[in-house]
């Protein structure tokens, strides 16, 4: 995967669950999981926005490009 | 395939497909057509009603005449008055109603059809056109009866949900009716064939058995491509269900792909028997009493198959994108 997700390192620093975020952000537990796996396709701009507001940090806090085009499944 | 063959619904159409065979061996010799026998309960009320009224119990008569008459209202009356509302819908009942009292009347007395049809024809020619006339009427009422039923479905279909219910009811009698019209229909013509190789014994050069070897084929020709449309259908039935449950999952394309490929075979099973029956006509017809050669392009069938693949694909699709869509957070 070409971008990965920091999300424990941010909810670390925020003093956070990943259970209360989900309840904040308005996502349920299931695609939290699937977010913080690396295994979501996509994430919509809305969600984005919500997490960095309740976590106070900006997209670049919790995304991260590793450099490597993502592989293509066809 | 075992699995399609445990389903209630294959046991039904098993006895049913077996009712038909004993019933078409069952039916009188006298009944030329399946118009015949679909007309015989009907006449056989209008004689009973005519014995009855000429036995000198006419007011009895033409209380049974009118009872069976308002028959067909019963149904849009009960739904009128358990849901306390009136249904433009239910005027089919009655014009079934008004047209049943009709043809009744006239099976009831058949001279009046004489009366009414031909002047000073001959005696022949009276009876063969009141026989049609007869006939006619018959059908009609049944063509009749059939509207009102498909009106009350899709009066029935006003959701999602009924539509399912609704696809599922058509296409469970359109196996009923396949199977009326191969294993009733073509075994009542194969025991005219064979009775008439029978009464046929004493022309010379005539080879029975042979004869009746064709015979048989003939009916096999009809009941094979008949039980494959059944296994069709009823793995339609397994896929409206699963679609009712989740439209968009994995399975339901896959299952999509497993009609489309019975359905293949079924016309390819199809216009193998008819080409495998024609041929066998061809080799043995100067031995025959009587060749039958038919011919039938599965038209429909092809354009169904094309259909299928094509709403195959595009559910494959839509099951990816729903996937995609599953894993945008």
């Amino acid at each position: 995967m070409a971008i990965i997700i920091k999300l424990d390192e941010a909810l670390k620093k925020k003093g956070i669950t990943s259970k209360e975020l989900c309840e904040l952000v308005g996502i349920t537990e299931a695609n939290m999981s699937i977010l913080r796996s690396g295994k979501a396709k996509a994430v919509r701009f809305s969600t984005l926005n919500a997490i960095c507001y309740h976590l106070n940090c900006t997209p670049g806090d919790i995304l991260q490009f590793d450099g490597q085009e993502e592989e293509k499944n066809d | 395939m075992k699995q399609l063959i445990k389903r209630p619904c294959v046991v039904v159409f098993a006895v049913f497909a077996c009712v038909c065979v004993i019933l078409a061996l069952c039916v009188q010799g006298s009944a030329n057509n399946v118009f015949d026998i679909l007309g015989a309960p009907l006449q056989s009320v209008g004689n009973f009603i005519r014995e009855i009224s000429l036995g000198g119990k006419a007011a009895g008569g033409w209380c049974i005449f009118f009872l069976i008459g308002v028959l067909p209202l019963v149904f849009p009356i009960i739904k009128t008055v358990a849901r306390r509302k009136f249904y433009p819908l239910s005027l089919v009942w009655v014009a079934l109603s008004a047209y049943l009292l009709v043809m009744l009347f006239f099976l009831i007395n058949p001279h009046l059809l004489n009366n009414n049809l031909v002047g000073n024809a001959q005696e022949e020619a009276v009876v063969l056109l009141r026989e049609t006339t007869v006939a006619g009427m018959q059908v009609t009422f049944w063509a009749i009866a059939a509207v009102c039923v498909l009106c009350e479905l899709f009066s029935f279909v006003n959701s999602g949900n009924r539509a399912y219910l609704c696809a599922k009811l058509m296409v469970y009698a359109l196996a009923l009716c396949s199977i009326f019209a191969a294993f009733f229909g073509a075994t009542v013509v194969a025991k005219k064939g064979l009775n008439a190789v029978d009464s046929a014994k004493t022309l010379l050069n005539l080879n029975v058995p042979l004869n009746k070897f064709a015979t048989i084929f003939s009916l096999l020709c009809n009941y094979v491509p008949t039980v494959v449309t059944v296994a069709l259908i009823v793995k339609c039935g397994v896929v409206i269900d699963s679609l009712k449950t989740d439209a968009f999952s994995r399975g339901n394309a896959e299952s999509l792909c497993g009609v489309t490929k019975l359905c293949k075979l079924s016309v390819f099973v199809t216009l193998g028997c008819l080409i495998a029956n024609n041929v066998l006509q061809l080799c043995l017809s100067p031995q025959l009493l009587n060749a039958h050669y038919s011919v039938t392009i599965p038209l429909a069938e092809v354009l169904i198959v094309c259909l299928l693949m094509i709403f195959a694909e595009i559910l494959k699709r839509a099951v990816e994108i729903k996937e995609e869509n599953d894993l945008t957070i």
